[in-house]
């Protein structure tokens, strides 16, 4: 058993480089790596998989009705898993200036962000006597946290230096919001938390490293197999710990990243045949989870607005920071990722039927909200 | 060294996970599968270092891995772990079926019957007159007069005499073997596991009779006529529409052949049809009516088996119980070395009659000593219909089929090798 010819043949030298980066001569990998998993807009939106799921759906056809979607609630797992590691790879290292600049940026975004939309739906929730279960406060917060995270347009790949930092601000703010979110699933749960977050972690680096340590070397046949089995273990890790597989896998993605070698490459080459599959799968199960009951709607219509508002307000908050226009970081930070609704899936998951109003209410605004981008984006580029 | 370190760190990641856990989420088959594929395929490698078969690692993990000892795989993980079985057994048999090519097979056809026929009936005849005069000293209890004793007998030493086909197959194609010996001794178990499905029916139905247990079955001829026959037409069915999907599209193989595995996986029990059956008729047409196609076919699905393989075996190994092995270990070891002694000259007879001396069917006695899934599906059958003496007898054979998947596939690695047929597929 000898190391993929394929990857031999790249050369030491371009073994440094992404894989892509290596054949097609460009730096154009990341941007359409995430174009391709869905986490940013795409030519087929997120909204016609969550539509279809609705069709197929209790509340339409009802061919996915409870039984189905137990049965493919494991697939649903690897599909977080799968998420979890393209959102680290995705901060992998991007040609951008003024990197510390950047991260203290998407930081403060997530930290505007997640109050204005929270706080604004808790109070309308308690003003309102929306009849809705579980702790109204947990689920504001994680409609707030879900609803926040924003993908990248088609502007990552960019020639401008000011709109490829904007994008990468999208993408740094995905990892404060999973690690909220999944840090908020976990206390509504069970308890000892905490704990269970750390052993999430560090298995899913531990894992990470069992990657890193067998995927350079395998032949092509093996490498299969590896890669299979560890994204099942980054899956089966946040499953069993009742904690998350986005995060495990974000961070099995992190070391990848951060470790020599291309370990980072290998896998997202590897698991390009399955992300666009799965995530179609993800949305339609998110579509046909949806409960579309009144209060629903009313939420997801207050949660499309205040969204626009946090995030506006979030854009001219950071921009003095980020030194980026306060416009640009608007149009960017707007479109919904795919990520809010894996989240929210991944809390319905572990939360149960208390939390379903939780679930609906960021698939329905995540839809929403990406049809209403592109207007806002094209608004934008038209002034510029 | 590095893939040492990565066992060594897959193996502490499962501890932490454990000592964290118990499961809150209700899905366990992800974290033992992901563990089982790797931690397995590892530990496979290793021992085909020392010459051992790869499926040994893979039953190794997990014996060592399972509830009895390290218990890394938890039981309810391990019975999550057999949700690939289906899968698996049709996928295993669809490549047995993909190797048999009846031209080839055909100037060998006087060997497998009289093989196949000699080891299988004079096993069993033996076997059964031994049980029935050792009954009162084996640990399954009284069942009454000398004619419900032999017909108890006869069950057992039904059970005690199967082949693994699963096994015996698995070995084939990770071994990557092909040459007389492998087409033989797949050929012979191919056999005799349609022997041992006619004769189990007709000694349990004996054993109705003898027993009063109770009706017996009026429509017994056509329940076997549906699950031979029935198996073999539903398979070949699916054979020819995969050949001409291969000849007409030929594109998304991987893809198709899956699909093919899912259908029997699961339309075979449904219509209570023979799983491995269905799979083999289905490889068989294909390999036999599409030749070139049935070959591309095959070294396309050799990259794809890999982790199906793994992951079953290493499932068959968390789901060994040792347990039962320490309560009828002496009975079961004495009867081991019998079925181990029949079969070795039984064997040698056959070739001596039928002059094959100077043929590698001299080793198919090696192919024969495995024993899996279907004989433990069998001996539970038995267990639920003869309360009295059949839980006994399905412990022994538990413990039996232990010891024999554990020595079988060396045994038939050690052949194939002696024969030099490994590695030629």
């Amino acid at each position: 058993m000898g190391p993929d010819p394929e990857l031999s043949e790249l050369g030491p030298d371009q073994l440094d480089r992404p894989v892509e980066t290596a054949v097609a001569g460009e730096w154009r990998w990341l941007p359409h790596r995430r174009l391709a998993l869905g986490l940013r807009s795409t030519p087929i939106p997120a909204f016609l998989f969550v539509v279809v799921g609705a069709v197929l759906g209790p509340a339409g056809l009802d061919l996915l009705g409870p039984s189905a979607l137990a049965q493919v609630q494991a697939l649903v797992w690897v599909a977080l898993a799968v998420i979890g590691v393209f959102v680290g790879l995705g901060l992998a290292n991007r040609p951008v200036d003024g990197l510390g600049r950047t991260y203290l940026s998407g930081a403060l975004i997530a930290l505007v962000t997640i109050p204005l939309l929270g706080g604004g739906l808790y109070l309308l929730l308690v003003q309102a006597a929306a009849p809705v279960a579980g702790h109204v406060a947990a689920g504001a917060i994680l409609i707030a946290i879900c609803a926040s995270v924003s993908a990248a347009l088609h502007t990552a790949d960019s020639d401008r230096a000011d709109v490829r930092r904007a994008a990468y601000l999208a993408d740094l703010d995905d990892v404060p919001l999973l690690v909220a979110g999944v840090a908020v699933v976990a206390a509504l749960a069970a308890e000892g938390v905490a704990l269970r977050l750390a052993v999430t972690m560090a298995c899913g680096a531990a894992t990470g490293l069992t990657g890193w340590l067998l995927f350079e070397r395998a032949d092509p046949a093996e490498r299969g197999l590896f890669v299979a089995g560890t994204v099942l273990c980054l899956a089966g890790i946040g499953a069993y710990l009742g904690t998350s597989p986005l995060l495990s896998g974000c961070v099995a993605a992190l070391l990848w990243v951060a470790m020599p070698g291309p370990a980072d490459r290998i896998t997202a080459r590897d698991l390009q045949w399955m992300q666009h599959p799965l995530v179609a799968l993800l949305l339609v199960i998110a579509g046909a989870t949806v409960d579309w009951s009144a209060v629903v709607l009313w939420l997801t219509a207050c949660t499309v607005i205040l969204r626009i508002a946090a995030k506006l307000l979030a854009s001219l908050a950071v921009a003095r920071v980020s030194a980026l226009p306060p416009g640009l970081l608007a149009t960017v930070l707007l479109q919904p990722g795919v990520l809010g609704i894996a989240l929210a899936l991944n809390a319905g998951q572990l939360l149960g039927q208390d939390y379903l109003w939780v679930v609906s209410t960021v698939t329905v605004s995540v839809a929403l909200s990406e049809i209403l981008a592109p207007f806002l984006v094209q608004t934008y580029e038209g002034a510029a | 060294m590095r893939r040492a370190a990565a066992l060594l760190v897959m193996l502490g990641t499962m501890l932490g996970v454990q000592t964290v856990g118990p499961p809150i989420a209700a899905s366990t088959v992800m974290l033992p599968l992901g563990f089982a594929l790797i931690a397995a395929y590892l530990l496979g490698t290793a021992s085909e270092r020392v010459r051992l078969p790869r499926l040994s690692g893979y039953l190794l993990f997990g014996l060592l891995c399972g509830p009895f000892l390290l218990n890394l795989i938890t039981a309810p993980m391990a019975r999550d772990l057999q949700v690939v079985n289906g899968f698996a057994l049709a996928l295993i048999a669809l490549v047995a079926g993909l190797e048999l090519n009846v031209q080839r097979l055909r100037p060998h056809l006087h060997a497998v019957g009289v093989l196949g026929g000699t080891i299988m009936l004079g096993a069993l005849v033996i076997l059964s007159g031994v049980l029935w005069l050792a009954w009162p000293w084996l640990p399954f209890g009284e069942v009454g007069g000398a004619l419900p004793r032999f017909a108890a007998a006869l069950v057992t030493a039904a059970l005690i005499v199967s082949f693994s086909p699963t096994v015996t197959l698995a070995v084939i194609a990770e071994s990557r073997a092909r040459g007389t010996l492998t087409e033989l001794v797949m050929a012979v178990v191919i056999l005799a596991d349609l022997l041992l499905i006619l004769v189990f029916a007709l000694a349990m139905q004996f054993a109705r009779w003898t027993l009063a247990s109770g009706p017996a079955e009026v429509g017994l001829g056509v329940q076997l006529s549906w699950e031979l026959l029935g198996s073999l037409a539903f398979g070949g069915l699916l054979g020819v529409a995969f050949a001409v999907y291969l000849r007409v599209v030929g594109r998304e193989v991987t893809l198709a052949l899956l699909s093919v595995c899912a259908v029997l996986a699961v339309v075979a029990p449904l219509l209570h049809l023979e799983l491995i059956l269905a799979a083999l008729a289905a490889g068989l047409v294909v390999e036999n009516i599409a030749p070139p196609e049935g070959d591309a076919l095959l070294h396309g699905i050799e990259r794809g088996a890999l982790p199906v393989l793994v992951a079953f075996f290493a499932a068959a190994g968390a789901s060994l119980q040792l347990d039962v092995l320490a309560v009828v270990g002496t009975s079961a070891l004495a009867l081991a070395v019998l079925r181990f002694g029949l079969i070795r000259g039984l064997s040698e007879a056959a070739v001596r009659w039928a002059k094959l001396s100077d043929t590698p069917a001299r080793l198919v006695w090696m192919g024969l000593i495995s024993q899996a899934g279907v004989t433990l599906g069998l001996a539970t059958i038995v267990a639920a219909e003869f309360p009295a003496w059949g839980p006994q007898v399905r412990t022994l054979i538990v413990a039996l089929t232990g010891l024999h998947v554990l020595t079988g596939p060396i045994l038939l690695k050690s052949g194939l090798q002696r024969a030099g047929e490994v590695n030629q597929a």
